[in-house]
């Protein structure tokens, strides 16, 4: 398991990691609404080829950090950004840069699988064919590819032409990841992928993400400590102060897990995470 | 007293909804018992004859249907468009509502005023003479509203989840538009399209003065000065102007068919909504 290079335990201060140049940087990021803020100066740092993982309890902004990572945040625009996340070192946020070609080099999951009223296959090609990566003759193999990536390809290579909703919740999932893949992004977000499966699913989830940080990047939200323990490398915890999200905590994931140090990290992480 | 009141309310509601049961039934009766004699084979097949007391109403219905495919396919394109620049472009735009105000008021038009604009503009001003041409545009504006109200509730339906999917895999967004909204909404287009096609199918007002004649018509083979047989202006006139037993027959045969091509229209569109149904229910 790689592990961040910075000195575990550099806790409660957010973005104090100072690595040549992570595969993604937030930096003071917050978002704001007419409401007022829901997230506040949130700095960190996600090393390449590991699994980052944001806890925190429900409402305290860790879907809207993910969100914000990848611009999917622009299709609220009643959210106001401020500050920068950096993809290898370029800000995703520039006026110059193409909002959907960031999308397509970050990729996400969301919480509840999102499969298409089509074919498994026409899934899985989605973007990949619209986003030209996969021509007439190369999109078969691209879809295998995919699919095996996602471990789905065992079960699904006889049925590639039904309809994806005929598949189970945790296949949908996958079906999804293997749809996010077939873009071949550099970072994948995951917003609690698993809490809408079963324990067999999850943990085919779970072991899939330990094989795909290989070679990608991975950011997941997860209120399941015990998930974040399994898979993650860094995490950070994200909780309300002065009625807005913020990272209070971010250390190596055993540092964090055994010997957390803010006193909102102990209470959530003594409630079990939920 | 609450035991009659549970009682009542459910007999006055069916009571009402038997009534307007009925009123559909009985116009169906009516133009079923008097209309079924008149239909032959050479009714549908041949052209009037004798200001209709003989002969069919085959070019009234070729006309028809040359009227609201025009209309289809000059209102559905746009309707398409104006939804998705009202649900997508102008999502929190201020003139959104006033997009919206717009169609309904269009909708509210009086179909008489429809015919006086298109005789004004089209026959007159731009000088199409009576021509289909001037139907189609005319009774497509008509559909227009229907058709894109229910687009734009089709569209305003269609989970959140499925454009931020797309998004999320890096489309743009006309290619979201392209991949996910249109066939997504292709169940209100149909929906849309029946509720207005059934409407223009009947409509005199617009067409009587801009796009269709009594006799004398066959297919158009022009745009200007070009006119059809429709059915509604021929159950208009033989309805207002005849006498005579055998075209009251005949106006209950084209009473019949029109009733039929509404019905028809539904029904081959039955399936695909079904369908579409299904799988947005998913």
């Amino acid at each position: 398991m790689k592990k961040p290079t910075t000195e575990p335990g550099s806790i409660c201060q957010p973005g104090s990691r100072n690595l040549s140049q992570p595969a993604l940087e937030v930096r003071h990021l917050s978002v704001t609404t007419a409401h007022g803020k829901i997230l506040s100066d949130v700095n960190c740092a996600v090393e390449a080829n590991t699994v980052f993982g944001i806890i925190g309890p429900s409402g305290a902004g860790k879907s809207t950090l993910l969100r914000a990572m990848n611009r999917l945040i622009d299709l609220t625009p009643a959210l106001r950004v401020e500050g920068d996340v950096l993809l290898n070192g370029l800000s995703i946020y520039d006026r110059c840069v193409d909002t959907n070609a960031v999308r397509a080099r970050i990729g996400m999951l969301f919480q509840q699988p999102v499969v298409f009223p089509a074919t498994v296959i026409e899934n899985v090609l989605f973007g990949a064919r619209r986003l030209g990566k996969a021509s007439r003759k190369t999109q078969a193999a691209l879809a295998e590819k995919a699919l095996t990536e996602a471990a789905l390809w065992s079960e699904v290579k006889d049925r590639l032409r039904a309809p994806a909703l005929s598949l189970s919740v945790g296949q949908q999932q996958r079906l999804c990841l293997a749809r996010t893949l077939a873009v071949e992004p550099d970072v994948i977000l995951m917003d609690e992928p698993t809490s809408a499966l079963d324990p067999r699913s999850t943990h085919a989830i779970e072991e899939l993400i330990l094989r795909l940080k290989e070679r990608h990047t991975i950011v997941i939200v997860t209120h399941n400590v015990a998930q974040a323990r399994r898979i993650t490398d860094w995490i950070a915890c994200i909780c309300v102060r002065e009625n807005s999200g913020q990272i209070v905590e971010s250390a190596c994931c055993d540092v964090m897990l055994e010997n957390p140090q803010c006193l909102e990290v102990i209470e959530f992480l003594n409630r079990g995470g939920a | 007293m609450r035991k009659f009141i549970d009682l009542a309310v459910p007999l006055v509601c069916g009571f009402c909804a038997a009534a307007t049961c009925s009123v559909l039934l009985l116009i169906a009766a009516a133009i079923l018992f008097r209309g079924v004699p008149a239909i032959t084979w050479n009714f549908l097949t041949e052209q009037i004859r004798l200001v209709g007391a003989a002969g069919g109403i085959f070019y009234n219905l070729v006309g028809t249907l040359i009227l609201i495919t025009t209309a289809l396919c000059l209102a559905g394109p746009m309707a398409m468009a104006l939804s998705l620049f009202h649900s997508i472009y102008l999502k929190a735009h201020p003139l959104r509502g006033y997009v919206t105000l717009f169609l309904y008021t269009l909708n509210g038009v009086p179909s008489i005023l429809f015919g006086i604009f298109g005789m004004i503009v089209l026959v007159n001003f731009l000088g199409f003479g009576k021509s289909w041409l001037n139907g189609g545009i005319l009774l497509g504006a008509m559909i227009l509203p229907t058709l894109a109200i229910a687009l734009i509730e089709r569209i305003e339906s269609i989970p959140v989840k499925y454009i931020e999917a797309a998004a999320g895999l890096g489309l743009s967004r006309s290619q979201t538009i392209w991949s996910v909204i249109i066939p997504q909404s292709l169940s209100g287009l149909l929906t849309g399209s029946l509720l207005g096609l059934a409407r223009a199918a009947g409509e005199t007002a617009p067409i009587m003065f801009t796009a269709t004649i009594f006799a004398g018509a066959t297919i158009p083979h022009g745009v200007r000065q070009s006119p059809v047989l429709s059915l509604p202006y021929h159950i208009f006139i033989l309805a207002q102007d005849s006498f005579d037993p055998s075209t009251g027959t005949k106006l209950w045969g084209a009473a019949l068919v029109l009733l039929a091509l509404a019905f028809g229209l539904s029904l081959i569109a039955l399936p695909a909504r079904l369908r579409i149904h299904e799988e947005a229910n998913h």
